[in-house]
């Protein structure tokens, strides 16, 4: 095996779980950020193959090719917005597929475990239909932020906006997302 | 401030995310009103909990993916596997569509058409640099020259 291949395994290793955890976020369906996050990689290997420079800042390169990898796909998959752009397309999963989210499924891939454990699949589920209702620059922000594993200032440098500005979108979006589930996230509303 | 900005601001101290300078301002305001600190106390009792149970870690699935380098790998490695076939297919098509061409083969000659097939459109697909290992069958979009992709779209959207 070559160095570079051998750098290119330790970086998939190292970084796998992050970058995987970023597509998800954004595409809140388990396989589709599996796509996302090979795409992401895949991004860096031809690099490799072309002989080009190992970028400066490996885990900042593959965080933006995640997260470009990730709208990317959402952006195929929902091809309906008439200008193309973000903003106007794909309002979320669930208009995306035409279907209303299953409970367990949307989500579960994006924030296993510990969100089943703070609410139960209704609430997960009234959760994933409010994240699918905000705009695309809120969600994107907050999902980045919430489920991606992501500082507001690292989502920032990975969409390439200031920090101020993410902030500002990510506090709307959770004012939003308070106002629209109201009550339900409250203790012992989901019994 | 309006009292609209300072739940905005709220909404960032349950992430952390309100620096020290603007937390120690939010705190002073909330002393001065009741409609805020009401506020802050709903914003606790519900979005407080999706806050405290953000995941820390995204678990690498097992499976396939518990050797993803390989996985990754071996996504690209049609480009090299294929290319020496396409290169022969092309090759013999060429040499078959010539040497009929001249007159040189009869039509039981084996060369004229009948090599591995290649899928109609792959040499046009190959000339034109186009990476048959795309990612998510996408053929058009070129790998990223300096970066890991264009996100100006999302930018522009953000700075709105």
């Amino acid at each position: 095996m070559s160095a570079a291949a051998e750098r290119f395994d330790r970086l998939v290793a190292e970084h796998h779980g992050a970058v995987l955890r970023i597509c998800r976020s954004i595409l809140r369906e388990e396989h589709l950020g599996r796509d996302a996050a090979q795409e992401a990689f895949l991004r860096l290997w031809r690099r490799v193959e072309r002989a080009e420079p190992w970028p400066d800042r490996p885990l900042a390169w593959l965080r933006r090719a995640a997260v470009s990898a990730a709208i990317d796909l959402r952006r195929r998959r929902a091809p309906d917005g008439p200008d193309g752009t973000v903003s106007t397309v794909a309002p979320g999963p669930a208009r995306a597929t035409g279907a209303t989210p299953a409970p367990g499924k949307r989500g579960t891939g994006a924030a296993p475990g510990a969100w089943r454990d703070a609410a139960d699949r209704e609430l997960f589920h009234r959760l994933e239909a409010a994240l699918a209702r905000l705009p695309d620059g809120q969600r994107t922000v907050f999902s980045l932020r919430h489920d991606g594993g992501l500082s507001l200032r690292e989502v920032a440098a990975v969409l390439g906006v200031s920090t101020s500005t993410a902030k500002t979108q990510f506090a709307r979006a959770c004012l939003r997302l308070q106002a629209s589930l109201g009550s339900d996230l409250e203790p012992g509303s989901e019994a | 401030m309006s009292c609209e900005t300072h739940r905005e601001e709220l909404a960032l101290r349950l992430y952390g995310e309100l620096e020290p300078a603007e937390a120690r301002a939010l705190e002073a305001h909330l002393e001065s009103c009741d409609a805020c600190r009401a506020f802050a106390d709903e914003l606790e009792r519900g979005l407080g909990r999706l806050a405290g149970a953000a995941p820390p870690e995204a678990p690498v699935p097992a499976g396939p993916w518990s050797t993803p380098a390989a996985e990754i790998v071996g996504a690209a490695r049609p480009r090299w596997g294929r290319a020496p076939a396409w290169s022969l297919a092309a090759a013999g098509f060429a040499a078959g569509f010539l040497a009929a061409w001249l007159g040189l083969a009869t039509p039981a000659d084996p060369g004229a058409g009948t090599g591995p097939a290649a899928p109609a459109g792959a040499s046009v697909e190959l000339a034109a640099g186009v990476d048959p290992a795309g990612g998510f069958g996408r053929a058009s979009a070129p790998p990223p020259a300096a970066g890991p992709g264009s996100l100006g779209r999302v930018g522009h959207l953000l700075a709105r």
